[in-house]
């Protein structure tokens, strides 16, 4: 099960967008954590996580720092550091804040000084057992998130949200991609849940390689959606499509939403996320 | 002494009483009706004189079905070859201003006299405001061949229609975002390629790169984590020192790669507009091509449609940015909404219905500075109150221009801002619409655009009164540079066969303009001489159109009733009746309080010093006269004549100046060997209102005289006419309605047969009296006396003989004259004695 919601006896989950020091967050992934947030009734923690290694680069006594239009450059020091992600912090709460506040979804701020996985680990785990991690910043190649190590120690995690540089809507249709059968009741029921709050329609895409068995799972699937009649669903073949096809075909399809297993046929690994982060005008949610 | 008589008439109903019973005061004994053509030149018009009759038999014509409606003016030449000359001559300061009385018609004519010219004329420009790309806020003005402005809009929207629907279409193909796709990845790999090298290169060295808030950072790597500083410290020196100067040449790297950044995005976005350029420019010449053939031969047009593909080129991708795929379908007034395709599209402020539609003339109902030379109107945004080319909206001037624009010279000069705005167009020959917004309220500056000038070339006609012009001429100096042709209508025409029978092609034209039925000759005879009473004389007509119009309506209407098929005199005469009658309730107020006793005139017997003098009640266009009594007391004085209206401020300027006419005739004609050693009072008897003008001083001298001599004057007698020094009677106004009013009066109480009115001799000719006036003189039981002089009258009203000095220079002493020198030789006697009773000095001195 992917999806847990909170229930009345036990810790509720949140939504935790992370923001850190590397840039301005994705308004898409702001806009991503508070859809999760309504289409899950939770809440959203903004949590700001000052790089513990920053501050060791800090301490060293050659360190400078170099503006981000390399035109300058100046003498770095733990205490300015310190002033500048305060304000950085500030800043970006503040919004988050006045976006949750707008869809009428609640949200808590915090800073935390910490390992950015170690620190999410921990708000995670003080959360209960449902927490999505959405990544503030847009993921490309050389600001890799650290996602496997992410699943693998942050485990009071159900899922992390990531968008690429193109991302610009949640709106639009939610596509479930699947690849087994045991996972398509509870993928179409998150889903249907997100777009409940996007407003776009529901799609279940199966990955299939194995020809032979694409007329059983599809036959298998069709009669698991006996419920859900409304949700629109296609099996692709991918021995004949690339994972890259596959988020081309997402992108054509406006696609909001993406859901997918982190791990499986569409992604692997970071390398395809970022590929697919990068093609695809939507969130990634990504699954355990 | 007896006073001399006049001869009886043959038409004098009444035996004329002894001279010695009119000399006693508040008599009412009759006096002689004198006789038709008195003695001293005195003369009782006899019927024929007091109503030009028209006989419908001799027009020539049964009904105005027969006739051809008249065209247009009649009978004025002079005006109509001013309008000619004004409208031929090719200056902007000839503008035309057109004199006549209200309601003659003038404007109608006028307009169809222009219309005849414009129609001969070259059809002008139509004229279009379009985006200025290189400076929006001063949108351009284009003039194209009449009626073609419009089918280059109709062309623009729909090639816009057309591009709306192709562009995404081009920006949608694989080869569109293959090669965009191209220039994207280029840009992002030859930057992240350089920025992944840098890491790569750093994390070969074990060197960790760091996102700041504000930056990037480099610090030394263990195990993947960044050395502490004591860790660092504790390193030898030439590690340490190794490790700083890698970490400078990395971070060199850096600040070059990033300070690239900027010069790559250019480059990748100059790329990018290349690209779009390059892809939409087939789309925009397909949806063009038509529309640019079609006016390759105006060459501002093949510029500004060139100008409209670059910018539509440089925009592309601004344009299928938005959701347009439903611009297709959109009506031309959503589409100008648009804001992606606004700018391209033309704004049609004057256009021709086609080549041969002939010069426009028209009129401005409404001269505002605005209406006239149009306006900028604004649409309210986030960024505030905006406005462009399409909001531009032309004026009278634009939509007149290159033919002629009437307007009434009363409402444009009432409205100073207008008059500025046009004065400022002919003079410097364009309108300009954004000095004429200058007098709007609530719209800064800075908000307005500045639209190009047009030129202008037109031909203003102002109507308006004759006086409003010579006003205007006078205290105006731009007027009479700009108004240069004055086309004077005449108040009236001669009466001829000739213009009869155009005056009654007139009433033709009138009858088909409102659908009535046709008149026949006999109500068009009637009308005839309705005009002749409204011009005031019997040989002339008035142009006033308007009040005829109104009584040929009123007439029809009246037919209507008789179930009758055209309208005849009867109708004619309903019609000024019932109009007469909705109109009298005032005339029947002073005839009921006259009769009453109410307000005292006698019309029967004499009285010393008191005379029945005439005036003219004007009310809401409907005038009637009214007798009024004026009294004169005469005593010893010193010169003086009081005129009791002046004294009270109730006299005008011109009746004090009639009263001092009086006096200046009494001292040249009796005080040349004698002072005038008397005073004298003047009053119009319970009058409580403003008198002016001078009609009344012959009454008032005939009281002053009648005062002087002690000698009674006729109450049967109404007298009206001004008088000169030398004792001439002039003409005066409105002489029918105030003999009718005295008429009135006497036929209220019952004709006597005596009673009669004296005028001026010079009124005979605007005699055109009500029928039964002219039929109580015809029977003898009126009588209306023309008089030169105020002997003739003095004459007339004391049935005496006026008198002339005779060889010794005296008055013959019988005559109302040598009555009147005696009694002034008594005055000054008396004046003489006084004054030396009172102070023997000047007694001895005088003797």
């Amino acid at each position: 099960m992917i999806m847990h919601v909170a229930q009345a006896d036990e810790q509720r989950g949140r939504v935790v967008l992370w923001l850190g020091a590397s840039g301005e967050p994705q308004e898409v992934a702001v806009d991503a954590a508070v859809c999760l947030a309504q289409a899950f009734q939770s809440e959203i923690e903004s949590l700001f996580i000052e790089d513990r290694q920053l501050f060791d680069l800090a301490e060293l006594p050659f360190a400078r720092e170099i503006s981000l239009s390399g035109r300058s450059t100046r003498a770095m020091s733990a205490n300015a550091l310190a002033q500048d992600m305060q304000s950085h912090a500030s800043a970006l709460h503040r919004r988050v804040l006045a976006r949750a506040r707008a869809a009428d979804v609640k949200a808590k701020a915090r800073v935390i000084r910490e390992e950015p996985v170690r620190a999410l680990a921990q708000a995670c785990a003080e959360n209960g057992p449902w927490n999505v991690v959405t990544v503030g910043t847009p993921l490309t190649r050389g600001t890799e998130a650290g996602l496997a190590d992410l699943f693998h120690s942050v485990i009071a995690t159900t899922g992390v949200v990531v968008t690429g540089p193109r991302a610009r809507r949640t709106q639009g249709p939610v596509i479930a991609v699947v690849e087994e059968l045991e996972r398509v009741v509870p993928m179409m029921r998150a889903a249907e849940r997100i777009a409940s709050a996007t407003g776009g329609e529901t799609q279940l895409w199966l990955l299939e390689q194995d020809q032979d068995r694409q007329d059983w799972i599809e036959g298998q699937i069709r009669l698991a959606l006996g419920s859900h009649s409304g949700v629109k669903f296609q099996v692709i073949d991918m021995m004949l499509n690339k994972r890259q096809d596959v988020a081309r075909m997402i992108r054509r399809e406006g696609a909001g939403f993406v859901i997918a297993r982190f791990g499986g046929l569409l992604a692997p690994d970071e390398v395809d996320v970022i590929q697919i982060a990068e093609t695809i005008e939507g969130p990634l949610f990504l699954v355990r | 002494m007896f006073f001399k008589r006049l001869s009886k008439s043959k038409s004098t109903p009444s035996p004329a009483p002894a001279a010695d019973e009119t000399a006693k005061l508040d008599t009412a004994t009759s006096v002689p009706v004198p006789a038709l053509q008195a003695s001293n030149g005195a003369q009782a018009l006899a019927a024929a004189d007091l109503r030009r009759t028209v006989d419908g038999k001799s027009l020539g014509f049964k009904t105005t079905a027969d006739l051809k409606p008249a065209a247009g003016l009649i009978g004025q030449d002079r005006a109509l070859k001013a309008l000619d000359f004004g409208l031929s001559i090719k200056a902007r300061d000839f503008n035309i201003f057109v004199l006549g009385p209200p309601a003659c018609g003038k404007s109608t004519a006028v307009r169809a006299h222009l219309a005849k010219a414009a129609a001969a004329s070259e059809t002008p420009s139509d004229w279009i405001y379009v985006n200025n790309f290189s400076d929006p806020r001063r949108p351009r003005a284009i003039a194209l061949p009449a009626g073609r402005a419009a089918a280059l809009s109709k062309g623009l929207v729909s090639a816009l229609r057309e591009l709306a629907a192709a562009l995404p279409v081009a920006f949608e193909t694989e080869d569109y975002k293959a090669r965009r796709s191209a220039i994207e990845e280029e840009f992002r790999n030859t930057r992240e390629d350089a920025l992944d090298a840098v890491y790569a290169k750093a994390a070969q060295q074990n060197i960790a790169v760091l996102r700041t808030p504000l930056g990037f950072g480099m610090a030394p790597m263990h195990d993947g984590k960044v050395v502490k500083s004591e860790v660092f410290n504790q390193l030898p020196e030439t590690m340490r020192r190794d490790v700083e100067s890698r970490i400078k040449l990395l971070q060199s790297e850096l600040e070059t790669i990033l300070s690239d950044a900027p010069k790559a995005d250019k480059r990748r976005r100059t790329q990018l507009a290349a690209l779009n350029q390059d892809v939409s420019q087939n789309a925009i010449e397909d949806a063009l091509d038509e529309l640019s053939a079609a006016f390759s031969d105006l060459p501002e047009i093949a510029a500004f449609l060139a100008e409209a593909a670059s910018d539509l080129a440089e925009n592309a991708a601004h344009l299928i940015a938005q959701p347009g795929s439903r611009a297709g379908a959109l009506s031309e007034d959503a589409f100008s909404q648009d804001g992606r395709f606004r700018r391209y599209l033309v704004n049609v402020v004057v256009s021709q219905k086609d080549a041969k539609a002939g010069a426009p003339v028209s009129e401005a109902l409404d001269p505002t500075a605005a209406n006239l030379c149009g306006h900028t109107e604004h649409i309210q945004t986030a960024q505030g109150s905006l406005s462009d080319f399409l909001l531009i909206r032309s004026g009278a001037l634009h939509r007149a221009n290159g033919g002629a624009l009437m307007i009434d010279a009363r409402d444009i000069v009432n409205s100073p801002t207008a008059w500025s705005a046009l004065k400022r167009a002919l003079k410097s020959g364009e309108i300009n619409i954004e000095a004429a917004s200058d007098g709007l309220n609530g719209v800064t500056r800075a908000e307005r655009i500045e639209p190009e000038p047009i030129p202008l070339n037109i031909k203003v006609v102002l109507f308006g009164e004759p006086d409003l012009f010579y006003r205007l001429h006078k205290d105006d100096p731009g007027f009479a540079q700009l108004f240069k042709v004055q086309a004077d209508f005449d108040e009236t025409l001669d009466r001829s066969k000739d213009n009869d029978a155009a005056y009654a092609q007139l009433i033709a034209s009138i009858v088909e303009t409102h659908s009535l039925k046709p008149i026949d000759a006999a109500g068009v005879a009637r009308l005839l001489e309705v005009s002749s009473r409204i011009a005031e004389d019997s040989d002339k007509l008035s142009i006033e159109v308007g009040p005829i119009a109104d009584i040929v309506r009123e007439a029809d209407y009246w037919s209507d009733g008789e179930t009758r098929k055209t309208t005849t005199a009867d109708d004619i005469v309903r019609a000024l009746e019932e109009r007469t009658r909705r109109a009298n309730r005032i005339r029947d107020d002073v005839l009921e309080s006259v009769e009453r006793g109410i307000v005292l005139i006698e019309t029967k017997g004499t009285k010393v010093g008191q005379i029945n003098g005439l005036s003219l009640v004007q009310k809401a266009g409907f005038n009637f006269g009214r007798p009024a009594r004026i009294t004169a007391r005469v005593h010893l004085g010193q010169g003086r004549v009081t005129d009791i209206e002046r004294e009270v401020n109730l006299g005008g300027p011109v009746h004090s100046k009639g009263v001092m006419i009086l006096w200046g005739y009494l001292a040249g004609r009796f005080a040349q060997d004698v002072p005038l050693a008397l005073a004298a009072s003047l009053v119009f008897e319970q009058s409580y209102g403003a008198v002016d003008g001078d009609s009344a001083s012959s009454a008032e001298l005939l009281a002053l005289l009648s005062a002087l001599a002690d000698t009674p004057l006729r109450q049967d007698l109404a007298v009206t006419g001004s008088i000169n020094q030398l004792g001439e009677l002039q003409a005066v106004g409105g002489i029918n309605e105030k003999i009718e009013g005295f008429y009135d009066i006497c036929a209220s109480r019952g004709i006597t047969g005596t009673q009669g009115v004296v005028i001026p001799r010079a009124n005979r000719q605007h005699l055109m009296l009500r029928e039964d006036v002219v039929k109580a003189v015809k029977d003898g039981r009126f009588a209306i006396y023309a008089v030169k002089t105020i002997d003739e009258a003095l004459t007339l009203v004391t049935g005496l003989e006026a008198g002339d000095r005779g060889a010794d220079g005296r008055f013959p002493a019988e005559t109302v004259n040598g009555r009147i020198e005696a009694r002034l030789r008594s005055f000054a006697e008396r004046a003489r004695s006084f004054s030396l009773g009172k102070d023997g000095a000047a007694a001895g001195s005088a003797t």
